[in-house]
Parts: C-alpha cells; structure tokens; sequence
C-alpha cells in the first residue's frame, strides 16, 4: 500500500484543491475534526483506487469554511457532524441541521472554546431561574 | 398538484433494527422528498480513545457494532500497526481474513433474513437466520465468543486454531452450500420477492459515483470495487479474485451481490486455509504512538468500505481515532433512492442498503 500523503493547506486554497480532486475522479471518503490547541484540525480524505489523499485545514474560532458538499454531495453529512460536535461551520452546505443533526446534551462538546458539560448546565439552569 | 404532507418514519418502526429518522415529503402516496436525522444512539466512542490506552481500546471498538465487531477491531488494529509500522506474522493476518470472512457470511445471512421478514417471508427467515447460527457456532468454538470475538489485538490474534478445527471449518461451510442455494433459490426465482425488489430504489451507476456510496450498494449499480482485492493485510495472501456486481442498480441487485458474496467469503476461507502460514501469531508492540504520527486506513466491511484515521501524541492515548462507517457514506445515495418511490416502498428501500446506525453514531 502507497503511504498515503497528508497536506496542509489554507482555507484560500480548498475550494481549489475540491475541483481539481473531482476533475481527476477521486473519490471523497472521509471528513473529521480534532481538537488542536484553541484550533480545530480539519482532516479531509479522498481516494482513487488505492491511493488515499488527505488534505489538512486548522479553523480558528468562528471562522467558516467552504463547504466540501458543494463539489462532493456526500460531504453534507460530515460537514453538519463537524458543526455539531466540533462547532465549525461549513459555508453552502447543500442540506444543514442547523444543529440539530447529532443530540448533544452539550453544544459543540469538543470544540475547544466550548462551555464544559458542569459551566454549560449551570448557565441553563441560571437562565431558566432568571426567566422563571 | 396533490397537497404535500410529511410523514415522520421512525427512529421507531417494525423494519428498522436500529434507531433511522426520515421526514418524508409525499405527494399521495409518492415520495418527493426525505430528510434523515440520526443521533439517537451516539455514544461518543470516538472521544473514549482519551480515556483508554491504545491497547485497551481494541475491545472498545469491537462495541461499536455487533454485526461488524471482528472487522472494527480488525480496522483499528490494522490502523495502530500503520502508525507505529509494527509487522504482523503471517498466520495472524491469515486467522483475521478467517473471522472476517466468517462475520461477513453471517453478516450477509442476518441481511437476508431481516430482508424476508421485511416482506412478510416469515419462513424464509428463520432458515436464513438458522445458517447463520452455524456460523456463530463457529466463532464460539475459536473463540469462545459469538458476537464479541476478543480474538484480534494490535500486532496479532489472541487465539490460534488448530489444524482439525480449521478443517472442521470447511467442513462445516461445505455442508452449508447446498442449504444456502435452495434459500438464494428462493430469494432469486420467488415472484413475490421479485415483485417488492425489481425496479425498486434504483441508483444509476453515474448516481452511486455521485453520492460516493460503497460495498454492495455501489457494487450493484456496477461499481467493481471492494477494498479486499487491493490485497492489504492477510487479503495478500490469496490469489486475486474480481468484487461481485450486479447491474440493474434495483434492491433486487443488492440481494444479488450479498447472496453471491457469501459464496465469495466460503471459497476465500477455503482458499486461505489451504494456505495458512505456520508461526507465531502476535508480534509485541512496544511503545506508543509517535507525537504528531498519522495514519489512515481502509477495510472491506461487510456493508462497504470503512475508513480509518488515528493520530498519535506520544503518550499510550491516541490524540484522535477516526470510524468512517459504510453506512455513513451511503445515507445520501439511500435518501435519494427514496425520491420518488411509493410510501409503501420505503421501508423495504431503506434495508436494501443494510444500514447499521450504531455503527454510523459511534
């Protein structure tokens, strides 16, 4: 098996990358999020035969990122996992949960700017207080 | 134009075995549109690789499914030995394709039951799902286990089986063959099956490279792909062998293509067991994962491809560990496959994809 090659890329350079990926046949195979530093590491994987590719993004807080749905359609899923669980936003998510595609008891658990589970349940009950 | 109305479909419905949302968008009795939700069962699988060292882990993953649970302990140990380039003896990569091949026959047999009882066939499963027992069996004699195997670790297998038992293993595939035709039999010749799968959820060729879907549902509509023949891991020892396909894209192509892979799986087994290397079967791993080390990783599943990604921090955690399930990758090619099919339809169109939801949470 080819050793597969991870490369780091900008944001400015996605949507460019996704075009030439699906001019030359590959196949989109994989999107995931990891937590790095206050960052959000974005691993996007494409396969054609036996090789594999992976492109690499790090999202800072509250930035947006192109949707990959909009050239691979069977990215909308992974793209609304990411929100829900990571917090990032895909810009043109050809179908978007709006949040509401995972059931979290905690938005964006492993986004790193998140409120912990215990700081997330004390402010809602303080909010229902205050409204109650 | 008729009113549009929207039908809830599940997570809750006789023909699911596991929790599916669909809103369905009819008119009349016609579907024009379904919007999925899952997330009823996440169990945050993924994030526990923080929690446990990466050789406890392995029994997590076989957690994630019970259909699939050799293959995912298989996935992830084939992932950690790419990060840490640990060679695997040969008899070990050979005993895996056994049990994988073995999950994958039963997997396949389950399909096909859940299938006849989808359409009423009440006898017609429990003959599928009373072969499947024999394979369970099986399991239970090599392994101890019937669903949760413990038999795959990273750097080997746990177990080894003795010679007679692999020859008590063809035996007892051999026996099954001619029970399996007469039940394909009937799911091929039967009008009535016939008549519920034909034309029923097509997904064109140019449709399936589209959506990007995997295993036997793109296998049906004519993609000749299967992770297996690039050779990895044990797969390597085998002669080459062509994927199974199929070309009328229809449910009735996806049961084609998993009742002529259990055939595949019975002949690889026979194969490998012909041919089945001698020594040791676990190689010691030492250390952890490099800081900042990656490695992705590919499985031929029962229901498709499965992509694997884990990073390594140094430390005996891994930083991140990745399941990209099949099904996962098929929920969009099986949404569209909906689009304007009757309402009755639905529930049979929504198995013919062998969706697994828990493996798709984690």
């Amino acid at each position: 098996m080819q050793a597969p090659a991870f490369t780091e890329i900008t944001l400015d350079q996605l949507a460019g990358k996704l075009s030439s990926y699906k001019e030359d046949g590959w196949r989109f195979a994989n999107l995931c999020g990891t937590t790095a530093g206050n960052m959000v590491e974005i691993l996007i994987s494409f396969t054609l035969d036996e090789k594999i590719d992976n492109l690499l993004l790090f999202v800072e807080k509250g930035v947006k990122v192109p949707a990959v749905s909009k050239i691979f359609p069977s990215a909308f899923l992974y793209e609304n996992e990411t929100f829900d669980l990571y917090g990032v936003k895909f810009d043109g998510t050809i179908l978007d949960f709006d949040g509401r595609f995972y059931i979290t008891s905690v938005p964006t658990p492993m986004n790193p700017h998140s409120l912990a589970a215990e700081e997330y349940l004390a402010s809602s009950s303080d909010e229902e207080a205050n409204n109650g | 134009m008729a009113d549009r109305t929207i039908v809830p479909f599940g997570p809750h419905h006789p023909v699911l075995p596991e929790p599916l949302h669909l809103d369905l968008v009819i008119e009349d009795e016609r579907v024009v549109e379904a919007i999925p939700q899952i997330g009823f069962v996440h169990r945050g699988l993924e994030k526990l690789v923080e929690k446990r060292d990466f050789k406890s882990y392995v029994y997590i993953t076989e957690r994630i499914c019970g259909i699939c649970a050799f293959g995912h302990s298989l996935g992830y140990s084939e992932t950690v030995e790419a990060l840490m380039e640990v060679e695997v003896p040969p008899r070990a990569q050979a005993l895996r394709v056994i049990w994988h091949e073995l999950s994958r026959t039963h997997s396949h047999l389950l399909w096909l039951g859940l299938l006849a009882d989808a359409f009423g066939f009440e006898n017609l499963f429990m003959q599928c799902w009373r072969l499947r027992e024999r394979v369970l069996d099986i399991f239970e004699r090599t392994t101890g286990g019937r669903v949760i195997l413990s038999a795959c670790n990273v750097g080997g297998v746990n177990h080894d089986i003795a010679d007679e038992d692999l020859q008590g293993i063809v035996l007892v595939l051999e026996g099954m063959i001619g029970e399996y035709k007469t039940l394909l039999k009937t799911f091929m010749k039967d009008r009535s099956v016939a008549n519920r799968l034909r034309g029923v959820g097509v997904l064109t060729k140019e449709e399936a490279i589209g959506f990007g879907v995997v295993g036997p549902f793109a296998r049906a509509s004519g993609i000749a792909e299967d992770i297996r023949t690039f050779g990895h891991g044990g797969y390597g020892l085998l002669g080459s062998f062509e994927p199974v396909t199929a070309d009328e894209c229809d449910g009735y192509a996806r049961c084609k293509v998993r009742g002529d892979e259990v055939f595949q799986s019975i002949d690889i087994i026979k194969e490998i067991i012909q041919k089945m290397p001698e020594g040791e079967i676990m190689t010691k791993v030492k250390g952890s994962p490099a800081a900042g080390a990656r490695a992705v990783w590919q499985l031929e599943q029962p229901r498709g491809e499965c992509f694997y990604y884990a990073k390594g921090n140094g430390t005996k955690f891994l930083e991140r560990f990745r399941i990209r399930t099949p099904t996962f990758m098929n929920l969009g090619g099986m949404v569209h496959t909906l689009q304007g099919c009757d309402l009755a339809d639905v529930p049979l169109n929504v198995l013919t994809i062998d969706p697994c939801i828990s493996c798709s949470e984690r």
